[in-house]
């Protein structure tokens, strides 16, 4: 399990190790497609390890989407002014502001952005190609420093919740954030379909 | 139970949701109703509905009824106000269910609602009806509508605490006068199907989580009365889609640091060319031309994949974003097919950047790009591509066909398989076989003061199945920017081969458009083979199209048809922006009443359904039906496939400024 793993990161790693992070070059464009359109392995539940990131400087994440039973790890291809989009080896994207989901592609109902502001409104494309709104009320609490692990590196994080209600329910988004600013963990709800998306920054 | 929204037996004010395709069933004593509804506008409702009624002619025998009904909510309902809506039942039938109604409908308490109204002829409550149209029907009776006695219903609707069973209760100004034969007709049947006794009707009707109906009555003090109904809504379905992710824009560097040096380097374009072509092929995207230089880049492609066309112009924008230096700020994606270039779509790169994440960004990216028509592409700018190039699908197909002689209907499905071999972007070869598995196979009867051009369909079935559908060599060209032609040659559709030219003037975007279409055609054998027999004729039309909205098209043709008469083809149609499409069409020619049988003019409805609605992935296949009447000879066009309109349509402004919800994903 923990070979075959390994074996993920590191074919993920290969794929985008040669990427540049300038984006524009025309040559970096062939491990983008090889990004995309390589097979899809989705990554076992086990815990990363140190010794499967080794070598790997590109930003990379782990997503789940427990109601759907998604799970992909992906890397950070492209940054554009605040915001990182990061993308599986199977073509799904999640693009984050700091620790907070603004979209994703690729999950089936995708959340198809997000603006801040002291209200958040999400949206979403109904089978019309509308847009959906959804405006949570949303609380915020900052409960303090928590001890969390990730690929075997133990962190100290702020935790932030927001507890939040919708026409379609309740929902608790939490983010955990390194002393310096850093994302490290986020539980972060993206709509109605696929409930709560988990992310964990990996290195 | 006559499918359009209603309290039993009597109508209400309510309308359907806006876009909403409602199929009924529903039955009693002997009498049965097939019927269709279709919300063609928030408060418009049209309804085509089959009916047979059985013991009711003289002797017993049976009769088939279509008849159309049309619902308009004339003001919605407020706080202290009810909705009110006017309608006319079977207006244009032979008048077996003609009536005209005003009625209201109120929620007067949270759980219950109120329904009242005035009724016309057969909801007159007395015996005065509107006279049956014992000829052909088919033409409204404008002069009858709203007149004579005056007749008065209602009901309440009550939702139960269980959830989505409701208790209906009404009283009925149907006096049912001629289905009991009050009047001693002697057209009629002697031996009533039921016998009313009493002017209350209850029902229970219970709403799945599907939104499928079930309704059981109690009708009239004297029969159990039956109703299923199911629905489907184009705007609001909930499917999800599933689509690998587009590539992400990435931010440029500072201005100062945009070189435009690249541009002089040795291969560039064919650089370039190669990378855009991989991204573009990801997204389903053939590239068919490119001119560089440092600040624009301006690209030809042909989308294979996406129904969508702002989608496909949202993916190439992002791959030209992935593959050009900083210094290019201006993209222009000129959508093709066929060969045709179709539009131009420009950009601004700093837009792209700007949007991607920005609050209201489709909105923002509907107005900031330009969409006009597009220059011609130059040998230098052409892309090589191999050719030739084959392409096959294959799928089934199902038409609801009616037949104007003997008032019978019944599905004509089976499978298609296609074929074409592109020998250039615009010159190709093609054609399809068909292999039905239900069809009607009767052959004409009694003698046409026509030639028969398609009451022969019986025979073509019967002897011609499998059979080679069509066989044709297609050309298309653009002679100016907003002139497209096609020529075709070959067996152009099942009963007929020859040539057809077209010529057709639409500027990308301009919302109208004008037509030309002339064929000389020759009849084909029963066989379906290679083979013609003597009837040959030159057809055309002139044709005019007007996008009335983003969703709403109107187009007429005038013209001659296959039968040698003069005439024109209304056609109203609704696409929605998921390519979902409802319409209907009439056909009007010099052709005298009686050679149409019921009905007096040929007309029909058509539903396509994008596939990507049902199967949640991108593609553009569709499925498309319909219900027409396909064996008369009056009216009848020639169904040549590759129309100028349908190929163009999906790449012009109005189809595009629609889809923009989709640019982004």
């Amino acid at each position: 399990m923990i070979k075959r793993l390994s074996a993920a990161i590191g074919a993920l790693f290969v794929l985008i190790s040669c990427s540049s992070n300038q984006g524009v070059e025309i040559d970096t464009i062939r491990e983008t497609i090889n990004i995309r359109n390589a097979s899809n392995a989705a990554p076992d539940d086990n815990p990363v390890t140190q010794d499967s990131l080794k070598g790997i400087t590109q930003k990379l994440i782990r997503v789940k989407v427990p109601r759907k039973n998604i799970s992909f790890f992906a890397a950070r291809i492209a940054t554009n002014g605040d915001t990182d989009t990061y993308m599986s080896r199977a073509g799904q994207s999640v693009t984050v502001t700091g620790a907070a989901v603004i979209a994703t592609r690729g999950l089936g109902f995708d959340l198809i952005g997000r603006s801040g502001g002291e209200r958040s409104e999400y949206i979403f494309l109904d089978d019309d190609h509308k847009s959906v709104r959804i405006r949570p009320h949303c609380r915020q609490t900052a409960l303090g420093s928590q001890h969390i692990e990730i690929a075997e590196i133990k962190h100290t994080a702020n935790l932030l919740q927001e507890r939040c209600n919708t026409d379609q329910g309740r929902h608790i988004n939490q983010f955990w954030v390194a002393r310096n600013g850093d994302p490290l963990r986020v539980h972060h709800w993206v709509g109605p379909e696929l409930g709560i998306i988990e992310i964990d920054w990996l290195n | 139970m006559y499918g359009a929204p209603d309290l039993i037996d009597m109508p209400s004010a309510d309308v359907l949701p806006d876009g909403q395709i409602q199929l009924t069933f529903s039955g009693f004593a002997d009498f049965n109703k097939s019927s269709v509804a279709f919300q063609m506008s928030p408060r418009l409702t049209g309804v085509l509905r089959y009916s047979g009624l059985s013991n009711y002619a003289s002797g017993g025998g049976r009769v088939l009824d279509r008849s159309f009904d049309l619902h308009y909510q004339l003001l919605p309902e407020t706080k202290h106000t009810p909705a009110i809506a006017i309608g006319l039942r079977d207006f244009m039938g032979t008048s077996i269910y003609s009536a005209q109604y005003l009625v209201a409908s109120k929620q007067v308490r949270p759980a219950l609602r109120a329904t009242l109204g005035l009724g016309w002829s057969r909801l007159s409550g007395t015996h005065q009806l509107q006279p049956l149209d014992t000829g052909t029907g088919g033409v409204p009776a404008f002069d009858q509508w709203f007149r004579g006695p005056v007749g008065v219903f209602g009901g309440l609707v009550w939702e139960t605490p269980i959830e989505g069973l409701t208790v209906k209760v009404e009283y009925s100004s149907d006096l049912y006068t001629r289905e009991n034969n009050v009047l001693g007709d002697a057209t009629l049947s002697s031996v009533p199907s039921f016998t009313r006794h009493s002017d209350i009707n209850v029902a229970l009707s219970y709403r799945f989580q599907s939104g499928a109906n079930v309704e059981l009555s109690y009708l009239y003090g004297d029969q159990i009365g039956v109703q299923f109904s199911g629905f489907t809504n184009p705007r609001t379905r909930k499917t999800g889609y599933y689509d690998i992710a587009p590539l992400p824009i990435q931010g440029r560097g500072p201005a100062m640091h945009q070189s435009t040096d690249w541009i002089d380097r040795d291969g560039i374009k064919a650089l370039a060319a190669n990378q855009l072509a991989d991204l573009l092929a990801r997204d389903g995207a053939r590239l068919m031309g490119l001119s560089i230089d440092a600040q624009e880049v301006r690209i030809w492609i042909d989308n294979r994949k996406y129904s969508v066309p702002a989608q496909a112009i949202g993916r190439a924008a992002r791959a030209m974003a992935r593959v050009f230096p900083d210094s290019v700020d201006h993209f222009e994606i000129i959508l093709v097919r066929n060969g045709l270039s179709l539009s131009r779509v420009a950009l601004d790169r700093t837009d792209l950047e700007t949007l991607e994440h920005a609050d209201r960004k489709i909105e923002k990216i509907a107005q900031r790009s330009h969409v006009d028509d597009p220059p011609a592409l130059a040998t230098a700018e052409i892309t090589p591509a191999r050719y030739p190039q084959f392409s096959w699908s294959w799928g089934p197909y199902a038409q609801i066909n009616f037949s104007d002689f003997n008032d019978q209907f019944g599905i004509d499905g089976g499978v298609r398989l296609r074929g074409r071999i592109h020998l250039s972007p615009k010159l190709s070869f093609g054609g399809s076989l068909i292999k039905t598995f239900e069809s009607d196979k009767t052959p004409p009867v009694g003698p046409s003061s026509l030639p028969r051009v398609r009451s022969n369909l019986g025979l073509y079935n019967a002897v011609g199945d499998p059979g080679l559908e069509t066989l044709t060599l297609d050309y298309t060209f653009k002679p100016a920017p907003a002139v497209y032609g096609r020529i075709s040659v070959g067996l152009l559709e099942s009963m007929f081969g020859g040539i057809s030219g077209e010529i057709l003037w639409k500027s990308a975007s301009q919302n109208w458009g004008l037509g030309l279409e002339l064929n000389a055609v020759k009849q084909r054998d029963f066989d379906r083979r290679f083979g013609f027999q003597n009837y040959s004729i030159v057809t055309g039309h002139i044709s005019g199209y007007f996008e009335l909205s983003n969703e709403v098209t109107a187009q007429l043709d005038l013209g001659r048809y296959l039968a040698g008469d003069w005439g024109g083809t209304l056609t109203i149609e609704r696409r929605f922006a998921n390519g979902w499409r409802v319409g209907a069409f009439a056909t009007l020619t010099d052709v005298d009443r009686d050679s149409f049988g019921e009905g007096s003019f040929d007309k029909g409805i058509f539903v396509e359904i994008p596939l990507t609605t049902l199967t949640s992935t991108p593609t553009q296949a569709s499925l498309e039906t319909g219900f027409r009447s396909v064996n008369a000879d009056g009216g009848a066009r020639l169904n040549v496939e590759n129309r100028l309109y349908e190929m163009i349509r999906d790449g012009h402004f109005r189809r595009i400024s629609g889809s923009f919800g989709r640019f982004w994903q």
